[in-house]
């Protein structure tokens, strides 16, 4: 799998709903752990800052040649404090500049 | 920051170039591999012109197959030291098959004349 | 800050400010609207400052080519529009350079305008193969200092001075029919283009990393971009003003280079043509390397290729290949036989439609402080950066219907 085929593919939640497309992926420890959907891709990439909504790689289902599946229901409690982001994958409130 | 930080692809490793251990330009990351299928752990960079594919409309590959051709060259993560303004390599480019291109281009160029 | 290399980058950039469209331009806008256009000069002048100085700035605290900034900003499809667009520009541009160049050898000599072109190639290639950067850049923008006889020619000619000050204050000339009007704004687009081509900014923010600028040198390049530029643009004011006094009243169209050369030869005969004929011909060839090297630099920092004149040209084997391969396709440009002003028209022309696409990413890169850390641009920059992002892409939108509507200036 390559970035370029997970750019720009559309989100999906379980429902069928189009929540958005792919636009920027984030990584931590060398494993992918969200992707940030929705409009804006354009401007956060020439400004830094995050537009659109954070997806957490926990919800996604399963990915298809032309969409990424995503749970809207929070994924099950681990034993291990998780450092992701829980909730419904809907776009958020722009968030502040890392 | 190192290949174990916080990174986001898009906007702070995809399209950067490469710089090698000796300090020389050896390419752009046109792509990036990942390993796994539901965890996707980062394993590569892609440089050359075949990792447009994906980026690019299909005629314009067709055009750059024929002007470039489609070779790919695999950096592994493992070999990235620093992500920063650029990519920095822990090892030479030549050790991962990345100056191939300027070595065929320099068989083209007197070795002389010049101060 | 070393005043000796201070000095060198200022009298540098003063000899290496006008080139073959600046040179057309500015006789024409003489002859054509007097002194009314001046201002568009200085306003040129002071957008060229603002983008060079800050294309400098991201050089020596980025470390970083334009380029390959601009790749990683603007993605891989529109950096690709961007490369291949400004690369078109930069290419008629060097050909229109190529071809004034051999036309003014022409005039020297009298030998043939083509084996002319062709030999000036061949001395071009030679000069970029043998030189280093610092004795390239130096060469041709000091010798194109020759081109200072235009300033002591329009002293000599005792110009209505009070009517060139007044030229500095925007103006639209009063009484100018709808097709004049028409004219006039198209002059303007086209100094604006001809006074701001992209080239210039590539090949400066390249050069400053050739050179190994750092942060220490952030003042240097300020003042290089501020005197050099500001001095340099008196060169092409005191061509349009000589213009304005000699040609305009005589109703002369200085509708071929060599036109402009006869304003230093009015006031101090042979010796006048000459000093203006060597100037125009250092000062044009400066342009035509920069163009070229501007060219190669932008392709292969797109790409990520070895590039630079700071290494020998086989230690960049690819950036020498494409710098002198687009010598040669310069050089077959102008073997076509095409008019060398067409080529100055369509340089500008292309000028123009592609500058806001250069300027916006070097705006944005020199206001990001991931960069730029404590030298990112102030308000000062920010709000004139923006300011000459707006003025430039307003020219870009009148560029094309302008050039129809008056037939490329001539009414």
């Amino acid at each position: 799998m390559r970035l370029s085929r997970l750019r720009h593919k559309k989100v999906r939640s379980l429902d069928g709903e189009t929540i958005g497309r792919v636009h920027e992926v984030h990584c931590e420890g060398g494993r992918v752990t969200a992707f940030m959907c929705g409009p804006g891709g354009f401007i956060e990439r020439w400004t830094g800052l995050r537009h659109g909504g954070r997806i957490p790689w926990e919800l996604v289902r399963r990915i298809e040649d032309d969409a990424i599946i995503v749970s809207t229901d929070p994924p099950q409690k681990k034993p291990s404090a998780s450092r992701s982001r829980q909730g419904t994958p809907r776009p958020s409130a722009p968030r502040s500049k890392r | 920051m190192t290949p174990d930080g916080r990174i986001k692809l898009v906007s702070e490793l995809l399209d950067l170039p490469l710089i090698d251990s000796e300090g020389k330009y050896c390419g752009i990351v046109d792509d990036i591999e990942f390993e796994g299928t539901r965890e996707l752990k980062l394993g590569a960079l892609l440089v050359g012109p075949g990792a447009y594919a994906g980026r690019l409309p299909g005629w314009i590959m067709w055009l750059i197959d024929r002007i470039a051709g489609d070779r790919i060259v695999r950096v592994p993560m493992t070999t990235v030291r620093t992500i920063t303004d650029a990519v920095h390599l822990k090892c030479p480019g030549r050790e991962l098959g990345l100056h191939r291109s300027e070595a065929a281009a320099a068989r083209w160029i007197p070795h002389k004349g010049a101060m | 800050m070393n005043p000796l290399e201070l000095t060198l980058g200022i009298m540098t950039a003063v000899g290496g400010f006008v080139d073959i469209s600046e040179l057309v331009f500015a006789a024409k806008s003489g002859s054509t609207f007097g002194y009314a256009l001046i201002w568009v000069f200085a306003v040129g002048t002071i957008g060229i400052i603002v983008f060079s100085e800050m294309s400098g700035r991201v050089a020596a605290v980025a470390k970083q080519p334009v380029f390959n900034l601009m790749r990683h900003r603007l993605g891989l499809k529109l950096g690709l529009v961007t490369l291949a667009a400004s690369a078109i520009s930069n290419l008629i541009t060097c050909a229109a350079e190529v071809g004034g160049v051999a036309l003014i050898l022409n005039y020297l000599t009298g030998a043939p305008y083509l084996l002319m072109a062709i030999l000036m190639v061949a001395g071009m290639i030679a000069s970029i193969w043998i030189l280093p950067f610092a004795w390239i850049e130096r060469i041709y923008g000091l010798l194109g200092l020759f081109m200072l006889v235009f300033v002591a020619a329009l002293v000599a000619i005792d110009p209505p001075w009070d009517k060139i000050a007044r030229g500095f204050v925007p103006q639209v000339p009063h009484g100018l029919s709808t097709k004049e009007l028409l004219t006039f704004a198209y002059f303007s687009v086209a100094i604006l283009s001809a006074v701001m081509f992209p080239y210039e900014v590539y090949f400066y923010s390249s050069g400053g990393i050739e050179e190994g600028w750092g942060p220490k040198d952030i003042l240097t390049n300020r003042m290089t971009s501020i005197i050099g530029m500001g001095l340099g643009s008196t060169l092409a004011i005191a061509i349009l003003a000589s213009s304005a006094q000699l040609f305009g009243p005589a109703n002369v169209d200085p509708a071929i280079p060599g036109t402009a050369a006869l304003e230093s030869a009015i006031p101090f005969g042979r010796w006048g043509l000459v000093l203006a004929l060597l100037g125009m011909f250092f000062a044009v060839s400066g342009a035509a390397v920069e163009t070229c090297m501007a060219n190669a630099y932008g392709i292969s920092q797109f790409f990520g290729w070895m590039w630079g004149r700071h290494k020998k040209p086989w230690e960049a084997p690819r950036y020498t290949l494409t710098w002198i391969a687009l010598f040669l396709l310069a050089l077959l440009i102008v073997l076509t036989g095409v008019d060398v002003m067409t080529l100055v028209e369509f340089a500008i022309l292309f000028s123009i439609l592609v500058l806001p696409l250069t300027y916006l990413p070097l705006l944005l890169l020199a206001g990001d402080k991931k960069y730029m850390r404590e030298h990112v641009n102030g308000p000062f920059a920010k709000t004139l950066g923006w300011l000459y992002f707006a003025i430039i892409t307003s020219a870009a939108v009148a560029a094309l219907p302008l050039y129809f509507l008056t037939s490329g200036g001539n009414g």
